[in-house]
């Protein structure tokens, strides 16, 4: 049987996925030591961060320096309601990725107004901002100090199936996993409708856009809304992943790390946050990298990415692809 | 007496106090080819601008269906029927031609982002229709075969015939082209010449600037000349071609005196 090129294609891809989410699957039974399947786990929240973030920057182009206020805005939101009102973590967990949802609403209805580098400099206005708030309102938020001992998501209680807890670390791990794997589907649900299309062209040429019927303002504020939710759920899953937060969690640095992830793997691809992040979480982490060189490494990796993969490592492996493909194919 | 599908009234547009276009009136009919002319400078890509919403009028309105149109953004002017290309062949570089139609269909369509998700029953209608229309408008601009092919690697005659084509995604009632002849040899010239015939046929109605006489003398029936923002001659091409203002225009008028 002949099999055209791009129905081969479709079939490697999906063996892939199914391959890789075996894989995924089994994690928490090959590694048990707990420090790793904690590092394992914020890496994963870290993915779902810069998933979120491209949304943002990979596909309508535009250069959000507050991403970490929204990461902050989330983890906090959650946090208080569930500590300080007494909340259910699951009625917390979608009001917190509300909030920050609104919040990105309501920033990106001014800064989105303003293009390029003056985009990036009013968002990271906001982000300062935000730092200041959660640093001096220190009667609901506990100031420099934070917030220490914050519960595991309480547990849920599935009809004819056993109780789901979410202290062990494999069932914070297959949270996260989900997660990811929703935010996958989202976006490439997203991508491949007029909504994605109208993104991609305000990337692209916001001009031409306009002339065809497009509104960049609404696309645009619809992406910064959509990359707040998810970085609020991010940063949700923060708190209590690793049991404290502090103003720290909506530095800049979030916001930078985020950036370099994305920029890393590969703006604008699907799979990009994911080969960015796990690369730069995990592997200074098990090559025992003393932490003041993490900001140094980062520095050079995304030096060396920017000039010679612009496009990142899914770039990269992208066009590696298409040679393999000819050389194989006898062209 | 026809009705008239656009009509412009004492357009006028400073920039910085200088007149680029002023007190321009002019109505398109539909069904209409109508030629835009004038030496470089004279303010045409500027009533372009102005039509389309690029630019906000100093003074004066734009009627489009019995609907003034006036300071409307850009993408709302699109929807409304009028689709425009531009003098640099604008066209969506890193996108297949595929995709750049399937951009272009966004005007006609309305499905949402969250029916996208949920993969409603109208928006895989609407996705259907969309993928329709782009087979069909790149079979009937002669672009098939490179469908798969992104715009940046494609030749500037083929640009220009997507340019063109994305345009007609939008599915205008009205099209502005901004000089589509030129950088063409006269043999691609030709063809996009009866390109653009066709499209009219199809009751397009066609408002195209363009400095290759020969041209505009055979596409259309009717032609506005500007000069230094101004209106000075309106007619057919035999009719203009001997008015003392345009031949003056033409000739650099000043050094006659």
């Amino acid at each position: 049987m002949k099999l055209s090129t791009n129905k081969k294609s479709k079939i490697i891809e999906g063996g892939l996925w199914v391959g890789i989410t075996v894989l995924l699957l089994t994690v928490p039974w090959m590694i048990t030591e707990r420090y790793y399947s904690y590092m394992i786990g914020l890496s994963g929240i870290w993915t779902i961060l810069v998933l979120s973030l491209n949304i943002v920057l990979g596909y309508t182009g535009q250069v959000s320096m507050c991403h970490g206020s929204f990461f902050g805005i989330g983890a906090y939101t959650s946090t208080l309601l569930v500590m300080k009102a007494g909340w259910s973590y699951w009625l917390a967990l979608p009001v917190a990725a509300i909030l920050s949802a609104f919040v990105g609403f309501l920033i990106g209805i001014p800064a989105l107004r303003s293009k390029g580098s003056y985009f990036a400099i009013c968002t990271m206005g906001f982000g300062i901002i935000v730092t200041i708030i959660l640093d001096n309102w220190i009667s609901l938020t506990g100031g420099p100090s934070g917030i220490y001992s914050i519960p595991p998501p309480d547990s849920i209680v599935l009809p004819f199936l056993r109780e789901i807890a979410f202290h062990s670390p494999a069932s914070q791990y297959y949270l996260i996993l989900v997660t990811i794997y929703f935010l996958l589907f989202f976006t490439r649900r997203l991508i491949d409708s007029r909504t994605g299309r109208a993104f991609l062209a305000v990337r692209r040429d916001e001009v031409l856009g306009e002339s065809i019927g497009i509104d960049p303002m609404r696309y645009k504020l619809l992406a910064f809304t959509i990359g707040a939710f998810f970085a609020g759920v991010a940063g949700s899953f923060y708190s209590w992943l690793v049991g404290v937060i502090t103003p720290a969690v909506s530095s800049l640095y979030v916001s930078f790390e985020a950036i370099i992830f994305l920029v890393v793997g590969g703006v604008g691809t699907l799979m990009g946050p994911i080969l960015g992040t796990l690369l730069l979480t995990v592997v200074p982490e098990f090559l025992q990298v003393i932490p003041e060189y993490r900001m140094v490494i980062y520095g050079v990796l995304l030096f060396l990415t920017i000039v010679f993969m612009p496009h990142g490592l899914m770039g990269g492996i992208r066009s590696l692809a298409v040679r393999w493909g000819k050389k194989f194919s006898g062209v | 007496m026809k009705l008239a599908l656009l009509r412009v009234e004492g357009l006028t547009k400073h920039f910085h106090g200088l007149a680029a276009v002023q007190e321009v009136d002019f109505s398109i009919h539909s069904g209409e080819m109508v030629g835009l002319i004038g030496p470089n400078g004279a303010g045409k890509t500027t009533v372009f601008n102005l039509i389309v919403g690029f630019f906000r009028p100093t003074r004066g309105k734009i009627v489009f269906r019995d609907e003034e149109i006036t300071g409307l953004f850009p993408h709302k002017v699109a929807r409304k029927g009028i689709a425009r290309t531009f003098q640099d062949t604008r066209v969506f570089e890193e996108e297949t031609l595929w995709q750049s139609l399937r951009t272009g269909c966004h005007g006609w369509l309305n499905s949402g982002w969250i029916q996208a998700l949920l993969k409603t029953s109208s928006f895989v209608k609407g996705e259907g229709a969309s993928r329709q229309k782009t087979a069909e408008i790149l079979d009937f601009i002669g672009l098939l075969p490179l469908k798969e092919e992104r715009a940046k690697n494609i030749s500037q005659y083929a640009r220009k015939k997507l340019a063109i084509a994305l345009a007609l995604a939008t599915e205008p009632q009205v099209l502005l082209l901004d000089e589509p002849f030129s950088g063409l040899n006269p043999q691609e010239a030709e063809e996009i010449m009866s390109l653009i015939h066709k499209i009219w046929e199809r009751r397009v109605t066609i408002f195209l600037i363009e400095h290759n006489m020969k041209m505009v003398k055979n596409l259309c029936e009717r032609i506005i000349v500007l000069n230094f923002g101004r209106k000075i001659a309106e007619g057919s091409f035999h009719d203009i071609s001997r008015e003392p203002h345009v031949i003056e225009a033409y000739l650099g008028g000043e050094g006659v005196f």
